[in-house]
């Protein structure tokens, strides 16, 4: 028999209180086994009917420590009881009573279930932290900002973490006028929601684990991602609460009496939820965007608790956003930078080489010069002879020599010629209108006096482009001539110029009858069959590239390929 | 008969080409500068073609041609010259040809033909 003296005594000042009773057995020791099997609970009040309640519904865990107790030795033990739904949790102590030959036992009974939820609450709050900080030191890994978004969804949606059923992303653009949808994950349905919980009770990951299979896109949902990417909030105008919380810098909880107008009421039903976290990402209190966080399958209401700890990494998150796009810029500047740095190179050599041409061609005019006069007369003069000379003449075969030779001297003076200027360097911008019908004027005195027919988009009146005036009239010309000489005339082909871009476009075409022209223009290039003409081209091609400009060959669908000449409008000197 | 004035400042160039254009039937007059060439058209302006070279000593081609052309705008003008690149310079489109000097002397006596319509 155990009888319960009723009362709650404080262990001491600063201890919990707790429940002290006696019990007390009846029977003869010797005679009976000692066990709570055999024990009669009476108790004059609801706390005694309480603690038979709490002593019959768990003799299994209780009966060896109160045996124990009975055989003199001192115990305790923490057990959870059930009660109304909610989990309780008792601690019991027994002290063996010695003064009586051991025929009763000192018990207390400690309610510790406070003590324990706040103790449950404190794991899950170093669970969570501890979640931020793995997902923090996966942001140290990285630079990618689409692996970036990729953590921070994970730790928003992970397990008993942050927890919530979807998350999403939206950044803001460079002027900050605007949100954009750019990633999404969590189930699309309870189905799926179940699918996943279940295979995760069955193969519990951590997060690094859950990590790896998101970076290699194993949960990468793409209904949800789908559904973000079409999603667009300006941050001016008639704002929704999405643009409210984002401009005020305020994180907040969006209920019902949130949807105030139509933009509210829109994205309310794209999302298919009124209860939603959102929470700026602020670097520096400069934005980056916005986290929306939900529980659509759960429909667990979010808590202010829950509110802040997603606050508390999107700080994390949004500096680690910040980071990656300074490092995105910091490598397209430093891509630019190499750009520019070849680019110098590039002019660099082609200046090398342009003087050397025009060295050359310095060198080809006063050889020219000093050398076609003299030429002309020795080659004129056994031309004179020559007309006169029989057949049968022993001279004529000297004379046939030396006239043969003088032409191929004057050929090779004309190939070197062609890259020599009178004046100086004419480098600067000019009106390409003008360059190409100062061109045309020159091929116009030429033997062949029929021009190209062109035409010059109206768009290019103003257009300039940088070149030294002399080399791209040279270049031009060069060009026309061989084309003209491949189409059977200039009166065969013509000239359509326009622009794409920062380009001028200078198009070339043999017309119907010559459908294979730039086809025909280019292997006669390729094929070096004749010298002259090869070296002419080279000459106009080196000055082209020269000043960013090039040669090839283009055609839309259906018709034949055109040759173009593409050279760039610029403001600045290359 | 045709007169032709040949302007340069190379000697065997001015007698190659009188023994050539008096060989097709024309009258020829030769002389060794600029300035000579117009004091002659100052004197006679008997001259029905001019061959000119451009780069002389003493007076430049091609201010030549700018003078004629103010002078007798009708008689043609043919610049033969050593260098191929003057066909760049704007002054040289006032005259009726352009030929860089060749000792096949074909093109220029076909364009002198031409010119003065023979």
């Amino acid at each position: 028999m155990i009888s319960i003296v009723d009362k709650v005594i404080p262990l001491n000042k600063a201890g919990p209180p707790g429940i002290h009773f006696l019990l007390e057995n009846r029977h003869d020791r010797n005679s009976s086994p000692v066990g709570i099997d055999n024990i009669e609970i009476i108790s004059p009040s609801h706390n005694s009917s309480t603690l038979r309640e709490i002593f019959i519904n768990n003799q299994a865990q209780l009966k060896d420590i109160v045996d124990s107790a009975f055989h003199g030795q001192t115990g305790s033990i923490g057990f959870a009881v059930e009660s109304e739904g909610k989990n309780h949790y008792y601690e019991l102590h027994c002290f063996p009573n010695s003064g009586d030959n051991h025929k009763s036992v000192g018990c207390l009974l400690v309610d510790r279930t406070k003590e324990q939820s706040e103790r449950a609450r404190v794991d899950s709050q170093i669970y969570e932290l501890g979640l931020i900080s793995q997902a923090v030191r996966a942001f140290a890994e990285t630079r990618n900002l689409s692996e970036i978004l990729r953590i921070i969804l994970l730790a928003v949606t992970a397990g008993s973490g942050l927890g919530f059923n979807r998350g999403f992303i939206l950044l803001a653009d460079d002027s900050r006028e605007c949100l954009w949808g750019c990633m999404g994950t969590g189930s699309s349905s309870p189905e799926e929601a179940g699918k996943i919980w279940n295979e995760l009770s069955r193969n519990p990951m951590t997060f690094n684990e859950m990590l790896r299979l998101y970076k290699a896109g194993g949960a990468y949902d793409g209904s949800v991602n789908e559904m973000i990417l079409t999603v667009r909030i300006p941050l001016s105008g008639e704002q929704d609460f999405i643009a409210r919380a984002a401009m005020q810098r305020q994180p907040m909880i969006v209920g019902p009496e949130m949807i105030k107008n139509d933009n509210d009421l829109a994205l309310k039903e794209k999302f298919g939820v009124d209860n939603m976290a959102v929470v700026p990402l602020l670097s520096q209190n400069s934005l980056q965007g916005v986290i929306l966080a939900d529980n659509i399958i759960t429909r667990r209401p979010i808590l202010q608790t829950d509110l802040n700890l997603l606050e508390i990494f999107a700080r994390y998150a949004s500096d680690a956003i910040e980071n990656s796009r300074l490092y995105g810029k910091l490598e397209h500047q430093v891509e630019l930078l190499k750009e520019a740095n070849e680019n110098i190179i590039r002019s660099r050599e082609n200046l090398i080489r342009a003087e050397k041409l025009s060295s050359i061609g310095r060198m080809a005019l006063l050889v020219a010069h000093e050398v076609r006069n003299p030429l002309t007369i020795i080659g004129g003069y056994a031309n004179l002879r020559l007309r006169k000379t029989g057949a049968d003449d022993p001279s004529r075969h000297t004379l046939e020599l030396i006239s043969r030779q003088a032409r191929r001297i004057e050929k090779t003076l004309d190939r070197f010629s062609s890259v020599v200027r009178m004046s100086g360097k004419e480098e600067g911008k000019f009106l390409l209108v003008e360059l190409i019908t100062e061109t045309l004027g020159m091929l116009s005195t030429e033997t062949d006096p029929l021009v190209p027919r062109h035409t010059i988009g109206r768009n290019l009146c103003e257009a300039e482009i940088f070149v030294d005036k002399g080399l791209f009239h040279q270049s031009l010309m060069a060009i026309l001539r061989e084309a003209a000489g491949i189409a059977g005339g200039m009166r065969n082909i013509s000239l359509d110029v326009d622009c794409e871009g920062n380009s001028a476009l200078i198009f070339i075409d043999g017309g119907e009858s010559n459908p294979k022209f730039a086809e025909n223009f280019y292997s006669g290039l390729r094929d070096r069959k004749d010298e002259e003409r090869y070296q002419n081209m080279a000459v106009a091609l080196e000055i082209l590239r020269h000043y960013g400009g090039d040669i090839g060959i283009g055609s839309s669908e259906g018709t034949h390929g055109r040759l173009y000449i593409h050279i760039p409008l610029r403001e600045e000197k290359v | 008969m045709k007169n032709i004035l040949i302007v340069d400042d190379e000697e065997g160039i001015r007698n190659l080409y009188e023994l050539e254009f008096q060989n097709e039937g024309f009258k020829t007059y030769s002389v060794s500068s600029g300035k000579e060439a117009l004091n002659y058209f100052n004197e006679t302006r008997n001259v029905d073609l001019v061959i000119l070279d451009i780069k002389m000593e003493d007076m430049n081609g091609l201010d030549v041609l700018e003078e004629l052309r103010a002078k007798t705008a009708g008689v043609p003008v043919i610049l033969n010259s050593a260098y191929s690149t003057y066909k760049n310079n704007f002054t040289s489109w006032l005259a009726d040809a352009y030929l860089v000097k060749s000792s096949d002397l074909s093109e220029l006596k076909d364009k002198v033909k031409e010119l003065l319509t023979i």
